[in-house]
């Protein structure tokens, strides 16, 4: 920058700041709030801890079903089952003599769920992860399998589980999720059910479908472009739009049908690792704010800004890292971005913090 | 519950900075909410579960001023200065208020006059800047060019 201009923005700072009013008088009253321990929800894991056990051995049945399936022309041998969250890793019960006793180890996976953002700009849906868990066999999968896993659960025969109060799943009922290879060029293929291919029921909701599995199904490999197979052949068509989705699909490819902010890393409280909001966004002069509120009093409990790395037009990447005390198990992250014309919060996401040191097992359909 | 624990220190912390965060926040927020503005945020801040732990309380207030003043709507100023022009400026406007000034403001983004103010106005380091608002340096960098294509005209 000249010097000419550093003396002009030198002197424009000096004369606003030179009409500052007397500083205000010292706030005699500093009341200092704790948690109310009285307010804090109850933990999901608890809640549905109860019902762990149960679904457990019906997922282990369902370990089962997977492997018989993958006796099927039309399923592939790294089907996995819909099974249920535990602590441990347990022997799957042998079905018959001369059956091989394999181990099914637990592990997290990632969920996306969509949400409708408050005050939201464009009118599209946000997408906000959750980390589950599912039981697996062997000690150490395929990371495949474990994206395989997770749209599994979106694509539940049953569809017992619910989401969270203000999440809901894009993929309709019916639409199931068999299988998942590599092609030669690297895209994930995934054999879906012929289903599939119709799609959500119109334009945006088609296009909340596709992201929402693209999201899912890609977390453990978020440069992978996704093809979707029925009975081996390749989708070219998709939803009642058409959409042309045979050459792959990556999660960059219809974000612009998105909110105008979402996110892309659970907010789980762990000792061992400062919580994270992050996500990408593509706003105003690439500020994302971010709040944390109570969620029964609605106290703000922090508050902080970030920039993305790129805004206004173009998607960029935002996170917070945050080590501040306070932060509990039943608060709300927000994140959204001010309006330039009047400073209101836009494309508001809200999303709940996650429990400590567990997985978020909300999926079992459990009822207390 | 009210507490004296901190107070006295808070009380120190406050008058050792108020007025030149109230400074800062006229940069932000113009004169008229300043005082609010700081107000909130040294309320903020002292409330802040975080605050006993805080080494740097300078740098802490400056952010949350900033902060505070990112939700205060940026209306507010454009709004005041409407009014006031309207209105009869010799009867209803003191003379330190030099509306050209604040009008150039008014071309800023928050995060440009943030940038612009600990820049030129507290002589911060690009780094410092970058500490205090809470962003990178090449924010920093981008949000000072961004302010001077914007002040273009007022800068000729």
């Amino acid at each position: 920058m000249s010097d000419s201009a550093d003396k002009k923005l030198r002197e424009l700072a000096e004369r606003v700041v030179a009409m500052s009013p007397e500083p205000p008088p010292y706030p005699e009253e500093v009341i200092l709030t704790t948690p109310s321990s009285s307010n804090r929800r109850r933990s999901p894991a608890l809640v549905f801890a109860g019902a762990a056990g149960l679904v457990l051995m019906i997922g282990l049945v369902a370990v089962f079903i997977g492997m018989d399936r993958g006796t099927d022309p039309a399923v592939s041998p790294t089907t996995v089952p819909i099974t249920a969250p535990t602590g441990s890793t347990a022997p799957v019960p042998s079905t018959g003599p001369s059956t091989t006793v394999p181990q099914a180890t637990t592990f997290e996976t990632m969920v996306f769920l969509v949400t409708d953002p408050e005050n939201s700009f464009l009118g599209n849906p946000a997408l906000v992860p959750f980390n589950t868990s599912v039981l697996l066999p062997g000690t150490s999968p395929d990371p495949d399998l474990l994206g395989l896993s997770a749209l599994q659960l979106l694509g539940a025969p049953d569809r017992t589980v619910e989401p969270p109060p203000g999440f809901y799943n894009a993929v309709p009922q019916g639409v199931e999720f068999y299988g998942i290879s590599r092609r030669a060029d690297g895209a994930i293929v995934v054999d879906v059910s012929a289903n599939f291919a119709a799609g959500a029921g119109g334009l945006l909701a088609d296009f909340t479908m596709l992201n929402q599995v693209v999201y899912t199904v890609t977390w453990p490999d978020p440069e992978a472009t996704v093809v979707f197979a029925v009975d081996g052949e390749v989708i070219d068509v998709f939803g009642s739009e058409g959409l042309v989705i045979g050459d792959g699909v990556g999660r960059t490819d219809f974000l612009d049908h998105l909110n105008s902010i979402i996110i892309t890393a659970p907010f789980i409280l762990d000792g061992d690792e400062l919580p994270m909001v992050v996500g990408l966004a593509n706003v105003f002069e690439a500020t994302v704010q971010m709040r944390i509120i109570d969620a029964d009093t609605g106290e703000v409990v922090h508050q902080d800004f970030t920039t993305a790395t790129c805004g206004t037009g173009c998607w960029g990447e935002f996170g917070f890292s945050l080590d501040i005390n306070g932060l509990e198990e039943g608060q709300l992250v927000q994140v959204y971005w001010g309006s330039p014309e009047d400073g209101s919060d836009q494309d508001v996401v809200t999303y709940p913090v996650g429990p400590s040191g567990e997985p978020w097992d909300f999926f079992p359909n459990f009822e207390e | 519950m009210i507490t004296a624990i901190g107070v006295m220190d808070n009380e120190q912390t406050y008058r050792e900075y108020a007025s030149e965060l109230t400074r800062y926040a006229t940069g932000l927020v113009g004169p008229f909410d300043a005082a609010d503005v700081v107000s909130d945020a040294c309320l903020r801040a002292f409330m802040s579960r975080r605050w006993p732990e805080v080494t740097n309380r300078r740098a802490y207030l400056y952010k949350t001023v900033l902060s505070v003043a990112n939700d205060h709507h940026r209306s507010t100023l454009s709004r005041r200065l409407r009014e006031m022009k309207s209105a009869d400026r010799e009867a209803t406007t003191s003379p330190e208020i030099d509306f050209d000034v604040l009008a150039a403001v008014e071309r800023l983004s928050l995060q440009q006059r943030s940038a612009v103010l600990l820049t030129y106005w507290a002589d911060l380091s690009v780094d410092d800047v970058a500490e205090t608002m809470g962003v990178s340096t090449g924010s920093v960098k981008r949000h000072l060019a961004r302010a001077r294509k914007r002040l273009k005209e007022w800068l000729s």
